[in-house]
């Protein structure tokens, strides 16, 4: 069924293969989000363009360790410059790994190490988390369950599936600072 | 506490809460505006930015933690759906959502909740996808036109079209997926199966193992034996006999539904359509033989929630034309705008005189 031949490619051609592999991934749920932000499809497609430029020109798939936050930091840098129209420097959320710097070979054991430490903290302070906030955590972002589908399945209302998952999401930001981990700079 | 502490507790308070929002995709055109005004000062901005990258890695956490995470137990609720049901008259556009579906479908249709609590059935409609939970903690993803029923016991009947699991783990009992005489039995795992309208059954593994067999119900012996399969292996069988026999797949393309999404590369136009048929209420008929006789070079995803622009996707690629009669959407042969002569003419179908298509 599925033709695995791209063995004899070039890393040239490899890497623009698994950056489009990652846009495809993540469209659907990126525009959605992207909308949400913006309030208008059109900016959000447009702003999706950039993104994807952005990424063809500069991504190093060696050097991410989570491309999906930095797919996600990368559009939201986008949307906010649209916000911002007069200002079209933005550079609040600046510096991301595996953009414009220069590779360093040495240090990809050390990343994924380092990528396989942060999970292992996220997955123990979920866990942690109590069941009631956990249950719509997981359910939301891990299984991937509809926000009314978790309401109706909890037997709980939408307002409460909301309150559960901002104060699911806050104790695990305090958590992962308490940590030292670097929300903003973690790809 | 100082000042700027409060302050920057504030900050995280409010930039969880609209990330919240954000996610649940209400937000009101009010709200939007406040946020927009909110993201003008740059600490908010930082702080909606990292409960973004942490939303990123929860959902990208890799497979084998993700599925320590699924395999948690999980609340119950004690009247699962009643809820739903006790909330709904208190929101007027909700009870003239239900009162409307009352009549297009029968006032049974409105009270899905009850309904479900009571059969223990689950079921979507045409073009309808959507996610229940079972009562082991099973995740089941219901793709379109489907229907299975709990029939206790950690053991499903999937009765019609297709559903993605996603097993609670527990060793002592395995997880049951029955589909007319054949059983899947599952170790810990997601996978997808998929009974088509012409019966065949095809089951893909996305992770963890499984085992499927046919079930003589002491008859005689099972005319294949029982096959096992663990990621990115399908197998595909009808009542009687292997339509194919266990092979490897991409699973995760195979399951792009789930996004809403079909994956169309190194399909033909015959396949395509049929599964776009799966979500549309009008059917879609391919008028020329030509069309299904060589493989389609359309690659790519087509959107199949929404089907008219699928067909214009499908458009887009040069040799095919769509129209819409009416009760249904014909694809013909762009380049020989008769096509209906040439399918009524006698003769020579693989032969067409104006042989000079790419």
């Amino acid at each position: 069924m599925d033709k695995g031949d791209m063995g004899g490619s070039s890393p040239q051609g490899r890497r623009t293969e698994l950056v489009e592999a990652l846009c495809r991934e993540h469209e659907s749920q990126l525009l959605q989000y992207l909308t949400r932000m913006l309030g208008r499809g059109d900016v959000a497609r447009e702003v999706l363009q950039d993104t994807y430029e952005r990424i063809h020109k500069l991504y190093r798939p060696e050097d991410v360790l989570f491309p999906r936050a930095m797919l996600y930091k990368i559009a939201t840098n986008f949307a906010l410059m649209r916000l911002r129209r007069a200002r079209l420097e933005s550079t609040i959320i600046t510096g991301s790994a595996g953009m414009e710097q220069v590779p360093d070979e040495a240090a990809a054991p050390d990343k994924r190490a380092m990528a396989e430490e942060i999970n292992e903290r996220l997955v123990q302070t979920i866990k942690g988390l109590p069941p009631n906030q956990r249950a719509v955590l997981i359910m939301a972002h891990v299984q991937g369950v509809a926000r009314k589908d978790i309401a109706e399945q909890l037997g709980i209302s939408l307002k409460r599936v909301d309150k559960r998952m901002t104060k699911a999401l806050r104790t695990l930001r305090e958590r992962m600072e308490s940590f030292g981990i670097d929300l903003l700079h973690v790809d | 506490m100082s000042a700027v502490r409060t302050g920057s507790h504030q900050t995280v308070e409010q930039a969880a809460s609209w990330t919240t929002l954000l996610e649940s995709g209400e937000m009101s055109d009010s709200q939007r505006q406040a946020f927009h005004a909110w993201l003008e000062e740059p600490r908010n901005v930082r702080a909606l930015g990292e409960f973004r990258s942490l939303l990123g890695l929860v959902q990208g956490l890799p497979e084998h933690k993700a599925h320590t995470l699924r395999a948690l137990p999980l609340p119950q609720a004690r009247f699962p759906g009643l809820f739903a049901l006790f909330a709904r008259p208190l929101r007027l556009a909700a009870v003239a959502a239900a009162a409307a579906a009352a009549l297009a479908a029968g006032a049974w249709f409105g009270f899905r909740p009850v309904r479900e609590l009571v059969t223990q059935t689950y079921s979507t409609e045409t073009g309808e996808s959507r996610t229940v939970i079972l009562r082991d903690g099973t995740v089941a993803h219901l793709n379109t036109e489907s229907r299975i029923r709990w029939v206790g016991s950690r053991r499903v009947a999937l009765i019609q079209g297709e559903v993605l699991f996603e097993v609670a783990h527990d060793p002592q009992r395995p997880f049951h997926v029955t589909v007319d005489n054949s059983e899947i039995r599952d170790l810990a795992t997601q996978f997808d199966v998929y009974r088509k309208s012409n019966g065949d059954v095809v089951v893909t593994v996305l992770s963890g193992q499984v085992a499927v067999k046919e079930l003589t119900a002491g008859r005689s012996s099972p005319a294949w034996a029982e096959r096992r399969l663990s990621s990115d292996q399908q197998i595909e069988y009808t009542a009687s006999s292997l339509v194919a026999d266990v092979h490897p797949v991409a699973a995760q393309k195979a399951v792009r539904w789930r996004e809403g999404l079909l994956e169309t590369e190194g399909q033909s136009l015959a396949t395509i359509v049929e599964e776009l048929n799966r979500y549309s209420s009008k059917r879609i008929l391919i008028a020329d033989p030509r069309l299904t006789a060589e493989g389609s070079d359309i690659g790519g995803t087509l959107p199949i929630h929404d089907v008219p622009a699928a067909l214009a996707r499908i458009e887009q690629f040069g040799t095919i034309v769509v129209t819409d009669i009416g009760d249904a959407y014909v694809l013909t042969f762009k380049g020989d705008g008769n096509s209906e002569h040439h399918t009524t003419e006698r003769g020579s179908p693989s032969q067409p005189n104006g042989a000079g298509h790419p």
